[in-house]
């Protein structure tokens, strides 16, 4: 494909319309800050209708970009140096696919509702380390915890929370 | 960052840090190819899964990141112990305890004494019936140092300066904050009803004195029950009306779909003549710690008030207490008002604080006196700081629930700023069936004693406990706010070893929820049902009623002046304790609303100023 017919344009902008959120959201999960995942997206996306990608059903376009984007991921972290933990993408991609198969919409919705459910002490430590740019040390010393016991806080409502969205999303 | 990446780190920076997925449809169109010029299809809404969302960056799902940061100032979070999980315990519910259980942290669990051990027993909710309170000397002697305080915190109030050390002797509990909860999860909500008042007019002692009161001394039932709403009354065969009302909130966090619900209870009232004679024992605290123009000499004037009320046939007799307790006064009928006043007006202070031997005494003079189907209650006047006796608190309420079962129920008032201990005289009179105020001024003595005396002495309901079941159809969660400390478990509603609360004649008892409402639904909200003992009889009978999505106002200007006002102090109260839901909550709100109503009774316009002041404070 050379140039880009205005119908392949259409397809292309559709596609991203009903996958580029949960491209992204992968993207994150494998650990890239937002704005990687902001460049591996579009990388994405570009790869996938250049290679004439036609899709099929639902399930098996998300599995291809996931393939496709987990490839742009691994190829940028060669680029920059970067040793990737294989064991840990194959265990972020398996909970990926346990929760998040429609792109993580589901999941965040119900992470929403089961945040609601927490007590104050937890999602005050959530709040500080998720919703601003402090270091862990830096939370803990304002919440006038150690390190380590924030860390286990955080460990702990983590789990909970994955625990919350799973039976939610059953 | 951590040591081993999450999968919900990135969905935690989505929904709280707001870093949600960008719309990359014009950029990447832009790299495709040069001059595009098909317009990419406008992003969707959140829709199923064959039509997959793309969600723009959404600023009402970010953080305020200056309300995030403030929650790192301030100091410890105070927790109770850890609760022994209940097996029978919804595993969300567990999932807020477990969070924090080995830090000692839990948001709610039994009470140290209170409550008692809720056994299994059937839930549900019954059908619906259309339905619609010396001369003697103290001995004397060296008073022991005061005992640390339990329970003593600093909490900061989000983005204010941390609350003052408490004074010393101050004693809380903290009994946390109700959450919200999924209905799909849990859709029954029941707790003991709760007349007490003590917190607010705590509180109101604090701001006057230019203080903000410490977070775990405010109840935010105790606030919004300490206001006077116009309930319609029509009683049937019941000694009180349900009322049912609501609005959108107008407070909270996300607010679409989210309302205001409002359940209300109102006693009958009965005339002065109508109440039964009653036989008062006042047991006094006279120990060192009374000293003082709010604390026994308020005690006094007090006193000299209520006997002003009383009518022939009603007895009074006094016990006192410091480092010992003594009979002061047997019982005489109030007819002898003279020779009653002389003697309290010779009561001084002196002595530790021997709350035990004092109730033992007062106890065995009202047993004395007692006469079945006349009011025998003791009246506890102390500021609640016991520092000697032989057995702790738990005993002491014990001693408390034996003698209620015995037919002697007991109030406690409380007097007097620092070496105060709020958590032991609201435990008491909640056990003891009767109530807790606490008297700040001559005019709250007055609120206590004179106008409501009625509803202070004569219980025309015991035991009560509400329940509401809420239809996952039409709300998808719901938080009830307050009564944290009066949760009961679902399955002990009808369990009638499992006390409830005594609603005297003329009061009113309000519960607000907040509920989110599914999308687009209208229908039953919740079926309400009330569960009472009667007074003069022993079965226990239900009121019950229903909420529909047909009775919130449309819009919160259109809701009632008393749903409004009972929204404000609720929302005060929330903000005063701070509240996680109350985040980022504005007390100019709160007064804007409070100025707008038409409301100029006394205790609204002091409302007014007590919000004025916190807002200084922060």
């Amino acid at each position: 494909m050379v140039g880009v017919t205005n119908e392949a344009r259409i397809d292309l902008a559709a596609l991203m319309q009903a996958h580029q959120a949960g491209v992204w959201r992968y993207l994150r999960v494998l650990g890239c800050d937002a704005s990687l995942a902001d460049d591996l997206t579009q990388e994405t996306f570009l790869a996938a209708y250049r290679t004439g990608f036609e899709q099929r059903d639902e399930k098996s376009t998300r599995a291809y970009l996931r393939t496709v984007a987990r490839n742009a991921f691994l190829k940028s972290r060669r680029n920059a140096g970067k040793v990737v933990n294989v064991e840990e993408l194959e265990r972020l991609e398996r909970e990926w696919v346990q929760l998040a198969q429609d792109g993580g919409e589901a999941m965040t919705e119900a992470l929403r509702r089961c945040l609601d459910k927490l007590d104050e002490r937890p999602r005050r430590a959530l709040d500080g380390f998720y919703g601003t740019e402090k270091s862990r040390e830096a939370v803990a010393r304002e919440l006038g915890m150690t390190d380590d016991g924030l860390k286990s806080l955080l460990r702990r409502t983590r789990e909970l929370l994955k625990e919350c969205i799973e039976r939610k999303l059953k | 960052m951590q040591d081993e990446p999450h999968i919900l780190d990135a969905a935690l920076r989505e929904v709280i840090g707001g870093q949600t997925p960008p719309d990359l449809i014009a950029a990447t169109l832009a790299r495709a190819g040069a001059g595009a010029t098909q317009a990419s299809p406008q992003p969707k809404a959140a829709a199923g899964a064959d039509q997959a969302p793309i969600p723009l960056r959404r600023p009402w799902l970010r953080w305020s990141l200056a309300a995030a940061a403030s929650v790192a100032l301030g100091a410890l979070v105070f927790w109770q112990a850890a609760v022994v999980s209940n097996p029978d315990e919804d595993s969300d519910a567990q999932m807020a305890r477990q969070a924090g259980a080995d830090l000692g942290d839990v948001r709610k669990g039994p009470e140290d004494n209170a409550g008692g051990q809720f056994d299994n027993g059937s839930g549900g909710v019954a059908d619906n019936t259309p339905s619609a309170g010396l001369p003697g000397k103290s001995e004397p002697g060296q008073q022991p140092p005061h005992d640390r305080p339990v329970g003593r915190v600093k909490m900061g109030l989000r983005g204010v300066e941390s609350s003052p050390e408490l004074p010393r002797g101050e004693q809380y509990k903290n009994h946390g904050t109700n959450a919200f909860i999924d209905t799909e999860d849990d859709r029954l909500s029941t707790f003991a009803l709760d007349v007490d008042t003590g917190s607010y007019s705590k509180a109101r002692s604090w701001l006057q004195e230019g203080k903000l009161p410490p977070e775990e001394a405010v109840r935010a039932e105790e606030f919004v029950n300490y206001f006077k709403y116009d309930y319609p009354q029509y009683f049937d065969d019941a000694p009180f009306s349900l009322t049912l009302d609501g609005a959108p909130s107008r407070y909270g966090q996300n607010l679409k779909n989210c309302y205001l619900l409002r359940v209300g209870i109102k006693a009958r009232e009965i005339a002065p003549s109508e109440r039964k004679p009653a036989t008062l024992t006042f047991v006094i605290d006279v120990s060192g710690s009374m000293e003082g123009e709010t604390r026994l000499e308020l005690v006094k004037k007090s006193l000299a008030l209520l006997l002003d009320e009383l009518r022939e046939g009603d007895r009074v007799g006094i016990a006192l207490f410091g480092s010992r307790g003594m009979e002061y006064l047997s019982h005489r009928d109030v007819s002898a008002r003279a020779e009653i006043l002389e003697a309290i007006s010779g009561l001084k202070t002196g002595g530790a604080t021997n709350i035990e031997e004092g109730l033992k005494i007062g106890y065995e003079m009202a047993g004395r006196e007692f006469v079945a189907g006349r009011i025998n209650r003791v009246i506890l006047c102390s500021d609640g700081a016991a520092n000697v006796g032989a057995i702790g608190p738990k005993a002491l309420l014990e001693t408390v629930a034996e003698q209620r079962r015995k037919g002697i129920t007991l109030s406690s008032v409380g007097f007097g700023m620092g070496d105060y201990n709020d958590h032991l005289l609201e435990q008491l009179g909640d056990r003891g069936d009767g109530h807790y105020a606490y008297v700040d001024s001559l005019q709250e003595a007055r609120s206590v004693f004179v106008s409501n005396l009625n509803a202070t002495l004569q219980v025309v309901a015991r035991d009560v406990k509400m329940q509401l079941e809420f239809d996952p159809a039409v709300v998808r969660s719901w938080r009830l706010i307050g009564y944290e400390n009066r949760d009961v478990s679902d399955k002990d509603f009808r369990n009638d070893a499992v006390d409830g609360g005594e609603v005297g004649a003329g009061h009113s008892v309000t519960a607000l929820y907040e509920i989110k409402l599914a999308d687009g639904v209208s229908g039953r909200i919740a079926n309400v049902t009330v569960r009472y003992r009667h007074d003069e009889r022993e079965e226990f009978r239900e009121v019950s009623g229903a909420a529909f999505t047909g009775q919130l106002a449309p819009s919160w200007e259109l809701a009632s002046q008393d749903l409004r006002l009972a929204a404000n102090v609720a929302e005060f109260a929330e903000i005063l304790r701070g509240s996680f839901w109350a985040r980022g909550a504005s007390l100019h709100a709160v007064l804007e609303d409070l100025q707008k109503l038409n409301r100029s009774d006394e205790q609204v316009r002091e409302l007014i100023e007590l919000v004025k002041k916190a807002g200084e404070l922060k």
